[in-house]
């Protein structure tokens, strides 16, 4: 994004449009239930409006939202107001047994192997870059993923 | 695996009513010319309950919160590599806030009066912590939790962490840094109460969390039995 109409409404509903589904993914992946998800969303959206950042590709603006919301949901987790609500699996049913194993399985992870996962898998980051958004070193999260793969596995097999 | 992740994922859409609502707050978030106005008369309101309770106590006779001598310990602090999430799920979790007296009586003077306490209760009204967030005469925001037992802690060392013994009490001490700002923190068992203390601040030092530490250590350990909720939701 080069040039920002002097109406904040009017950019700042394109760039929610743009990434309302795969920001309120992401949070739901940490937050592991939909009413934090939803906080999350908007609390990430107030930060674009307050820090008007100017953006020098959508790449830049996809990754700088997600490192906002995973920053938004580790400050909502370190604090002592978060409150655990239903289980997203309520919230949102999976289709089939496997699925619902598998979902089961990576809500049970510890958050900062969900976030990893999510990004890596979903988000089709490389180590680097989920080095880059989650402000850690490489080799943390090249750790953190391994550990999440076969901390994954073990839970699959016990359901199994 | 990964099929099956993202196809749940894809399933998941934020709603009209959702979307709606992040493009109503957006649209009435005030622009900053009317937060500053908005903000003139706050600030001017601070400014003049700071005055009086800063000012007041000044023209009283003084019991200092501080202890009479510098501590004679220093905490080992761990480098923390990241943070990570407590998993604990608490049946009928409920809060409640304290009153300024409740504060006093667990954490004693060196509260002041601009504690913010809250306390959390299980479905069946059994205790499970309290926190309370207070600003220390240098403007640092420090955090403390309070737990039957233990608080939980939620750091990842790269090692092992190096503990501090004083006076038959360990302490696991450390800093980490999140978007540039380093905070300090202490959890230790001090009688059969957890304590997890936190500083945040542009000026935080490790002399402030120590001298924390020392308060806290140096007295009887809070008594958290008088914390009771008024009514179970």
């Amino acid at each position: 994004m080069t040039e920002q109409s002097c109406r904040p409404e009017d950019w700042l509903e394109e760039i929610v449009l743009r990434h309302e589904n795969r920001l309120y993914r992401t949070a739901a992946a940490i937050m592991g239930n939909r009413a934090e998800a939803e906080d999350i969303l908007q609390e990430v959206f107030l930060k674009v409006l307050e820090k008007r950042p100017l953006f020098q590709s959508q790449e830049h603006e996809k990754a700088w939202l997600i490192r906002v919301t995973v920053n938004q949901c580790y400050s909502r987790q370190r604090s002592t107001w978060w409150r655990k609500t239903e289980p997203l699996l309520d919230s949102y049913p999976a289709k089939t047994a496997e699925q619902e194993t598998l979902i089961d399985s990576v809500m049970a992870l510890p958050a900062k192997y969900r976030v990893v996962i999510h990004l890596f898998y979903y988000e089709g980051y490389s180590t680097k870059e989920i080095a880059e958004i989650t402000q850690q070193k490489e080799p943390t999260v090249r750790s953190l993923l391994m550990r999440a793969r076969t901390k994954l596995q073990s839970l699959l097999k016990e359901d199994a | 695996m990964n099929k099956d992740y993202n196809s749940y994922m894809d399933n998941l859409s934020v709603d009209v009513v959702l979307h709606e609502r992040i493009m109503k707050r957006l649209k009435h978030q005030p622009t900053t010319r009317g937060v500053m106005k908005r903000y003139t008369a706050i600030l001017a309101s601070a400014a003049l309950l700071a005055a009086c309770i800063w000012g007041i106590p000044l023209l009283l006779p003084q019991v200092s919160p501080l202890p009479p001598n510098p501590p004679a310990f220093s905490l080992i602090l761990n480098p923390t590599e990241s943070i990570t999430s407590t998993k604990k799920y608490i049946p009928g979790y409920f809060t409640q806030e304290l009153t300024q007296a409740e504060i006093k009586a667990i954490l004693g003077e060196a509260v002041g009066n601009n504690g913010i306490g809250i306390a959390g209760f299980s479905g069946e009204g059994n205790l499970e912590e309290v926190t309370i967030s207070y600003n220390t005469s240098t403007n640092t925001n420090a955090v403390i939790i309070l737990a039957m037992g233990q608080v939980m802690l939620d750091y990842d060392f790269p090692d092992e962490p190096e503990v501090t013994y004083v006076n038959g009490i360990s302490i696991i001490a450390g800093q980490w840094t999140l978007n540039g700002e380093t905070n300090y923190y202490a959890s230790f068992v001090h009688g059969s109460i957890g304590y997890h203390l936190e500083l945040m601040g542009d000026e935080v030092t490790a002399a402030e969390l120590t001298a924390l530490v020392s308060r806290i250590i140096t007295k009887e350990p809070a008594d958290l039995s008088q914390i009771q909720p008024i009514a179970i939701p």
